[in-house]
């Protein structure tokens, strides 16, 4: 029986992870039910610390939609009450509240204050404040995550100038790295002498496909001036070949394997066009120190530069074979991935020395999962917010206009309702009777904010979204606040552990169609 | 009792109940009722108290549910402390549904929640048919048929042929594993079912048995060779206890023998544990996310403020965030939902076994029990009673027709454990 009680998300993580999130020191600014889902979503899996920055008291209406505030709570600071009722939910973590207003700190920058924290979480601030965080975030490399709701409607920005990733864990991509295309030395001998002819039956239909693939690979070159099979007829032709190797391609799943992962070699690239343009950031030329991120992408291009290729991942993913072949072969491409490592790491020494730095502390098992995931580095650009406001990107977001069910209809609406806050310092349709004129003059903003955002001329917005937007005015749904709460400790988890991409940069969710979209203006 | 001041507290509802929508479906009016409706009428039903079940009850709370039922059979476990909030340490090995009642009733004033510790298989329609939507927050497929099943058992058709919706009953059912995970609005008769939407789920992550015999290449096939095969040999009449350290700590052990033997890294007890327990990463924030979304489905359901979801939202977030909202249709040929099959043509010359081992296969089914709808004849049962009917397992179609259990064109009646209604399959035989 297992005793830990991380260890259904230890699965996912890992130990690294885990020991990033119990190191993190979490802002939230504002505690309203959004806010507080998202700090015990951190909470429960065992973030560091957690503070509450939040002026208001405690009333009825946070009963209704609050789990961390008790009746006879009311009255008293919403920062306290949340801060120890969320705390209580795990002893591992640490809190601390205070009670004052948000809008001091923000206006002053005061970047003393802020630069403790590893992350910030804001609820409903005004455009204004979330551009102040914005800047603030720029100079200390914070995390940002800003939370606002309309009753059914939830938004979630994202913001974080640069956020490098190590660990990817692509959905749909596969960790393995197996230069069939271009083996190296040992691996490329360990194929070619491997002789199949005189195995028995269980051995030749045992025989990894790698073994197959690197000798048909090397015979079709020798017959076609060294060159890969490249169009459709070639690679078919490739296959055939396959197949007469095998005794009976019916029954030898190993031969199979072999031509539903020629693939593998077709589209190899020894270096990546992602990776390349990591690579081509000036920071991996930098004579100073960024982070440790680029210290080790400034090693990898050196090794690239003197190796041609990236480092090999040691990974080799199950496959038809005997033990003793899979072992044998799982040996060569280990040897080859630690020989690798030694070159990353001699190669991080001698840089640190070039830049009179003090010798960088990796741990051998860093540049190990470094070297791993070289293939999958990412490094997420985010918009500025102000960026955003003023001049969007429009790549993307321009070919939401001419999906009918597309939810940008609600960007546009939030959009609407934040410049309404901005003029009139408050929501739109607070009380009944405003809901009619409030609607006309978020109304009138929409053409303006449709040919800024790209959106194609024969496009008709449909205002009903503002009305819409009007009628839930300043309504906070728990299970609204709940979602968001959800989502945001996923990106949260995300930005702390440095695994897994996070989303780029607004998030927002149709609680009246259960319809949910990503947008990057 | 003292009096709570619910008009000022969930006040947020005040704007969807109270003011015009023209996104809400055509029976919604605004009404200050709908308030009363949901505080005083609606009883609503939770499956399962675990990671879900325990976000489901603290957002039904914050809706304005005061009525809240709650079915799980379950104790606590020191690794559900990651995500499921009610529960602290001090409460381990108590009954989940009984303490995360306790505690919504204790922070959520004025709420009532009554927790049972029975299968769900222990109530009947009766007691099922008193609630006004059930949201299901379960772990396993099993439960899921049978419930999705009984609902659908309970709907009462008119003239026409079409559901009457007093009898159909909302099934909401939620469901994660790591970031994804997805919420859904089954209304039976009406939307596709649970049962439509078997053969898209992912298989079992499993090992060919002869690569664990023979060719063990990774430290899961060697814990898979322990766990199957030398356990079974080494204790002939007991089964692994998953729960208990000595039993596990055998299989660990036995594992790292054999990986040793064959040069293979890797087995850890880490790795033992979440094979053979067949372990699925669960975080806080997934369940969050997905229970969310299936209570405000529930809240629209009750009062009919927006329209509902039509009928499946995927979530995705490994990745950036992908999600996906789309109607997951009928199938055609449902065992539970299907009002009329088109027949199945079957050769006169197919053994009764072999037909009854492609039901098995294609239903997954357990152990399924066949009677021909015409004759009333039982085809096969299995166990004491069925001792007679084994022998018509081995006889063709054809002579089942000839001998007078069937006729040429039939309707036959399949049960099994894995569904509490009689399934049917229509048959013509050549």
């Amino acid at each position: 029986m297992t005793d830990n009680k991380y260890d259904r998300q230890l699965r996912l993580w890992g130990a690294d992870g885990q020991k990033r999130l119990s190191e993190a020191s979490i802002l939230l600014i504002n505690a309203p039910a959004a806010g507080t889902e998202t700090l015990k979503n951190l909470i429960l899996p065992g973030v560091g610390f957690i503070t509450v920055l939040d002026d208001k008291l405690v009333e009825e209406r946070d009963l209704g939609t609050n789990f961390f505030v008790t009746k006879d709570s009311i009255g008293k600071s919403r920062a306290e009450i949340t801060m120890e009722l969320l705390t209580e939910l795990n002893e591992d973590v640490k809190g601390a509240h205070i009670h004052e207003s948000p809008s001091k700190y923000i206006n002053e920058k005061n970047l003393e204050f802020f630069k403790q924290f590893t992350l910030i979480i804001a609820c409903d601030l005004t455009d204004a404040e979330i551009d102040i965080l914005c800047d603030i975030g720029d100079e200390l490399g914070l995390g940002l995550i800003f939370l606002r709701s309309y009753g059914m409607i939830g938004y979630l920005r994202l913001y974080k100038k640069e956020h490098a990733c190590i660990q990817s864990k692509h959905a749909d991509k596969e960790l393995d790295d197996l230069r069939l295309a271009e083996p190296f030395e040992e691996l490329e001998k360990y194929a070619l002498e491997f002789e199949m002819s005189s195995l028995g039956s269980l051995e030749h239909g045992h025989t990894p496909y790698v073994i197959i693939l690197i000798k048909a690979l090397h015979k079709w070159k020798e017959a076609h001036d060294g060159k890969m099979p490249s169009n459709f007829e070639e690679k078919d032709a490739f296959k055939a070949t396959i197949k007469e190797m095998a005794r009976d391609f019916s029954k030898e799943a190993n031969f199979n394997e072999a031509i539903e992962n020629a693939y593998k070699a077709f589209s190899y690239e020894s270096v990546p066009y992602e990776i390349q343009q990591i690579l081509d950031n000036p920071k991996a030329d930098s004579k100073e120190f960024h982070s440790n991120f680029w210290t080790l992408v400034s090693a990898l291009k050196q090794f690239i530069a003197e190796n041609g290729c990236l480092p090999v991942s040691g990974k080799v993913p199950d496959m038809t074979a005997t033990s003793d072949f899979y072992i044998t072969l799982q040996k060569i491409y280990q040897e080859k991935a630690k020989e690798d490592r030694e070159k990353i790491k001699e190669i991080i020494t001698k840089q640190a020395d070039e830049k009179g730095l003090m010798e960088m502390l990796f741990e051998d098992e860093d540049i190990k999962v470094f070297c791993e995931n070289a293939r999958n580095l990412e490094v997420t650009r985010m918009e500025n917010y102000k960026q955003e406001l003023e001049n969007p990107n429009t790549e993307d977001i321009s070919a939401e206009f001419f999906d009918p069910d597309s939810s940008v209809q609600w960007y546009v609406a939030v959009r609407c309702a934040e410049a309404f806050r901005t003029t009139n310092s408050r929501y739109p349709g607070e009380t009944k009777e405003q809901i009619e004129s409030d609607v006309a003059e978020m109304s009138a903003l929409v053409p303006d904010l449709l040919k800024k955002l790209g959106a194609d001329e024969s496009f008709e917005y449909n205002y009903d979204h503002i009305h819409e937007i009007a009628r839930y005015s300043n309504s906070t749904l728990h299970n609204i606040g709940a979602l968001l709460g959800g989502v945001g400790a996923q990106e949260a988890v995300k930005l702390i552990t440095e695994q897994y991409t996070p989303l780029n940069h607004t998030y927002i969710f149709d609680g009246a169609h259960c319809k949910s979209q990503v947008f990057n203006p | 009792m003292e009096t709570e001041n619910l008009d000022e507290r969930y006040r947020d509802l005040d704007n969807l109940f109270l003011r015009d929508s023209k996104f809400a479906p055509e029976l919604f009016a605004p009404n200050d009722a709908l308030k009363t409706i949901l505080f005083d009428a609606a009883k609503v039903l939770v499956i399962g108290a675990g990671g879900l079940g325990c976000e489901i009850l603290k957002d039904l709370a914050l809706s304005g549910f005061r009525d809240i039922t709650v079915i799980d059979m379950d104790t606590i476990d020191v690794t559900n402390l990651n995500r499921q909030f009610l529960f602290r340490k001090k409460d381990v090995g108590k009954h989940k549904s009984e303490v995360a009642a306790a505690f919504i009733e204790e922070r959520c004033s004025g709420v009532k929640v009554t927790a049972h510790t029975n299968m769900i298989q222990d109530f009947d329609a009766d007691f099922y048919r008193e609630f006004h939507v059930i949201i299901a927050g379960l772990d396993n497929i099993e439960a899921r048929r049978w419930l999705n099943a009984l609902l659908h058992s309970m709907v009462e058709f008119d003239d026409d042929g079409k559901p009457d919706i007093a009898t159909v009953k909302p099934l909401i059912d939620g469901g994660t594993e790591g970031f994804r995970g997805q919420a859904r609005l089954i209304m039976p008769h009406m939307s596709g079912c649970f049962e439509c939407t078997l053969s898209s789920l992912p298989k079992q992550n499993s090992y060919p048995m002869c690569t664990i015999a023979e060719t063990p290449r990774l430290p899961e096939h060697c814990i898979q060779h322990a766990y199957v095969i030398q356990w079974p040999e080494h204790f002939k009449d007991k089964k692994v206890d998953k729960d208990s350290p000595d039993d596990m700590n055998w299989i660990f052990e036995r594992a790292k023998e054999r990986a040793e033997s064959y040069n293979i890294e890797g087995v850890t007890y880490f790795l033992t544990m979440g094979v053979v327990k067949n372990i699925i990463p669960a975080i806080a924030s997934t369940n969050a996310l997905v229970s969310a979304a299936c209570v405000n489905e529930a809240l629209k359901v009750a009062t009919f403020c927006n329209k509902s979801v039509d009928n499946y939202f995927m979530f995705m977030g490994q990745t950036s965030v992908y999600t996906s909202t789309f109607p997951f249709e009928k199938d055609e040929n449902c065992l539970v939902c299907a009002s009329q099959r088109e027949s199945q043509t079957v050769a006169g010359s197919k053994l009764l076994k072999e037909f009854r081992d492609e039901l098995q296969e294609k239903f997954t089914l357990s152990n399924p029990g066949l009677t021909a709808e015409s004759t009333n004849k039982t085809l096969y049962i299995s166990g004491p009673l069925g001792k007679k009917t084994k022998q018509n397992l081995e006889l063709s179609m054809a002579q089942l027709v000839e001998s007078g259990f069937l006729d040429k064109q039939d309707i036959i009646q399949v049960t099994d454990k894995a569904i509490p209604t009689v399934m049917k399959v229509y048959v013509k035989i050549e």
